[in-house]
């Protein structure tokens, strides 16, 4: 998959808007535990709905905090690198897509 | 903790008993796994399609552990218990008694909590109890 550049002002711009989207998620998100609901609520849809140009934030969300972005990340990128042992591993889970994210070149090194 | 989400909490009636952390969920919980986030079509006792994520995927998947519907959420010595909540969408939460007869929740992402009637968690997010569930304690 390739990454279509932005410039620097629409790539802040996007920044900006994920990061209000995210913290919004986080709020709402925080008491749920079905996967499904948590994806299902507005903020989140949002951010599935902006596409690829949102993976590189969404990965350094999950290094700084690992929480349930594998949803959206799999519905962006159709990928999914989690091995089946670490299925439900939270951390291991946000492991495998960052290190994804850097073969792929959708987070730096 | 979001008083308004859970208007049946109080200062008496619960009490946190962990730190928060993302690794596991109610449904874990409520099975004493601390490690996974369960899910289906991610992680899930039984094959099942990941939008399957009603009350009635979540009561079959207690099911496969040995649970079965029970009346209410008296204490049973010989059994363990489960409440299963939800709405008209999704199941919702999962929570476990305790020999006490007290009940413990995953709230989220966030802490493990200690309540008195498994009723004290519902009302908001979590919906209502939906189900009692029991399985026999085997003893090791």
């Amino acid at each position: 998959m390739t990454v279509a550049a932005t410039t620097p002002e629409s790539q802040i711009e996007l920044k900006q808007r994920f990061q209000c989207l995210a913290q919004a998620w986080i709020e709402q998100a925080r008491y749920l535990s079905n996967t499904a609901q948590m994806a299902m609520l507005p903020s989140y849809q949002r951010i599935i709905g902006m596409g690829v140009y949102v993976v590189p934030f969404i990965l350094e969300e999950l290094e700084r905090e690992p929480r349930q972005w594998f949803w959206a990340l799999e519905a962006i990128t159709g990928e999914n690198p989690v091995p089946p042992e670490n299925a439900g591993r939270v951390r291991e889970s946000a492991q495998a897509w960052i290190e994804w994210g850097r073969r792929t070149g959708h987070r730096a090194s | 903790m979001n008083r308004n989400l859970f208007p049946r909490l109080t200062q008496q009636n619960h009490q946190i008993t962990s730190p928060a952390v993302p690794d596991y969920n109610c449904i874990a919980w409520a099975v004493g796994d601390v490690e996974r986030w369960w899910q289906p079509g991610v992680y899930w006792p039984i094959e099942i399609q990941s939008n399957a994520v009603g009350v009635a995927d979540l009561e079959r998947a207690f099911e496969s552990l040995g649970f079965m519907r029970c009346s209410g959420d008296e204490i049973e010595l010989e059994f363990e218990k489960v409440a299963l909540y939800g709405d008209s969408m999704f199941y919702t939460h999962a929570s476990r008694q305790l020999s006490s007869g007290k009940w413990t929740s995953k709230l989220g992402e966030t802490e493990d909590i200690q309540h008195d009637k498994a009723e004290d968690v519902a009302g908001d997010i979590y919906g209502e109890v939906v189900r009692f569930m029991k399985r026999a304690i085997v003893s090791s």
